[in-house]
């Protein structure tokens, strides 16, 4: 079986390289907030965009499971509890492939600034705590997209069952009683967290992500996450992202001319 | 007396570039394919209404890319293999899966994708015993491509809608040919229905 990464037919090596190395120079940054339920992410998202946009940034925001393509088959079959860990994984890895062809890829191209709020990597860490495996889903994500900076927000299980569990029940695949059994929400969140955290706890070493201590004050982390930030360094396009833009243009032939 | 277990079944894939008569050619298989007296049943594309419910909201939408419809591909054909397939292997059944996962790959090869990437993608389904490609007769190559009639019909009416380097019919013919070879090299075994 081959494994020639895909090219646009339409363009030759040369043109490719060209077009990507053009792109690198106009392109936004791509700023992923990855951690689990309950460790303040969509707070520091808000104050992070709100701070960048000051710095001159023109900044958008895409959420987790959001594709108006996709979202509507999940949110179905969620409220009848009808996925395996199999089938929630796809339609995960679908809604962010569209998201990523139709909203991430398009405003980096034009020069905006995309903070993801949750990436690829909760996919990853979910369907990993889910029993799937790691490998098969990081190769379904690919070819990656990789950001130039993820934050990664980590507390420990109880405090994320603290947060989450003061604003209500999780609801049955938040608090992965599709996996774990219990028929108590909040038992079965304690224990399903404590897994993914552990996934998230890997996938941070792994792939060396800036970590935030999302135990400490909300503004002790923003103070965090802006040094971090100005610390961190651009991930160039050619080195790390050229098979994940060649397959966007293949999949999207004009999008590079919008 | 004990109960034995059923013999486990036997799973034949039947797969097509042009689907309009996909379905009763599943049933004409399953007719030779069954033991005598065997049961048997076929499972179809889009049981699990994934490709019904997107198509009454795709337009208002921004159109997916084959690499987004082969993901919701796959997740349609776990739904199969858990609730339809692998229960009636597990009870002795034949069950003929049309289309299985060849069709889905070659679809994905003519939309230009990773051959790894998209065998990677079906690593969860078990092999067939058997594979076939209905060789399309030329009614059915003339025939105007409807959307709904099958997969590759669906996916290549909405790549379509992204860019005229996509068109229908073309991308058709492409797998078409992919087709070809494989029942060439005897990767698939042909089946004409007339």
């Amino acid at each position: 079986m081959s494994s020639k990464p895909a090219r646009p037919a339409h363009l030759t090596p040369g043109e490719l390289k060209k077009i990507i190395a053009e792109l690198e120079q106009r392109r936004g940054l791509l700023i992923a907030f990855e951690g689990p339920d309950g460790a303040g992410k969509t707070t520091q998202r808000k104050l992070f965009r709100t701070w960048l946009k000051g710095e001159g940034h023109d900044a958008v925001t895409t959420k987790w499971n959001s594709s108006e393509l996709v979202k509507p088959l999940t949110r179905t079959r969620k409220s009848i509890r009808v996925l395996s860990p199999l089938e929630y994984c796809l339609f995960h890895a679908a809604d962010y492939r569209h998201r990523l062809e139709t909203e991430i890829l398009p405003a980096l191209c034009k020069g905006k600034t995309v903070i993801a709020d949750r990436y690829l990597f909760t996919g990853l860490a979910r369907d990993a705590a889910r029993g799937l495996d790691f490998h098969w889903v990081l190769r379904l994500y690919g070819p990656i997209l990789w950001p130039d900076v993820v934050f990664h927000f980590a507390v420990t299980p109880g405090t994320s069952a603290k947060r989450v569990l003061a604003g209500g029940v999780p609801s049955y695949y938040e608090a992965g009683q599709d996996v774990t059994g219990i028929s108590d929400p909040a038992a079965s969140y304690e224990q399903f967290m404590g897994r993914v955290i552990q996934e998230y706890a890997a996938l941070a070493l792994i792939f060396r992500f800036s970590t935030v201590d999302a135990e400490k004050s909300i503004y002790e982390q923003h103070r965090a996450i802006r040094r971090l930030f100005q610390e961190g360094e651009r991930r160039s396009w050619q080195e790390y992202n050229a098979r994940a833009v060649a397959e966007y243009l293949m999949c999207r032939p004009e999008a590079h001319n919008d | 007396m004990t109960d034995s277990a059923p013999a486990p079944g036997r799973l034949v894939a039947l797969e097509a570039s042009h689907s309009a008569d996909l379905r009763s050619a599943a049933r004409h298989l399953l007719h030779i394919c069954r033991a005598p007296k065997g049961r048997g049943g076929c499972s179809y594309w889009d049981a699990s209404s994934i490709f019904h419910e997107l198509s009454a909201h795709a337009k208002q939408c921004d159109p997916p890319s084959a690499k987004t419809l082969l993901i919701l591909y796959a997740a349609d054909l776990a739904f199969r293999l858990r609730w339809e397939i692998e229960p009636a292997l597990a009870e002795g059944y034949t069950v003929v899966a049309a289309p299985y996962t060849r069709t889905a790959v070659l679809a994905g090869k003519a939309a230009g994708l990773s051959s790894k990437w998209l065998s990677d993608l079906f690593e969860f389904a078990p092999a067939p015993k058997a594979s076939f490609w209905l060789e399309p007769g030329r009614a059915a190559l003339a025939a105007k491509p409807r959307a709904m009639s099958g997969f590759p019909e669906f996916c290549f009416s909405q790549t379509e809608r992204i860019s005229a380097r996509f068109d229908r019919r073309e991308m058709l013919e492409t797998l078409h040919e992919l087709f070809k070879k494989d029942a060439h090299t005897g990767r698939l075994r042909r089946l004409r229905v007339r």
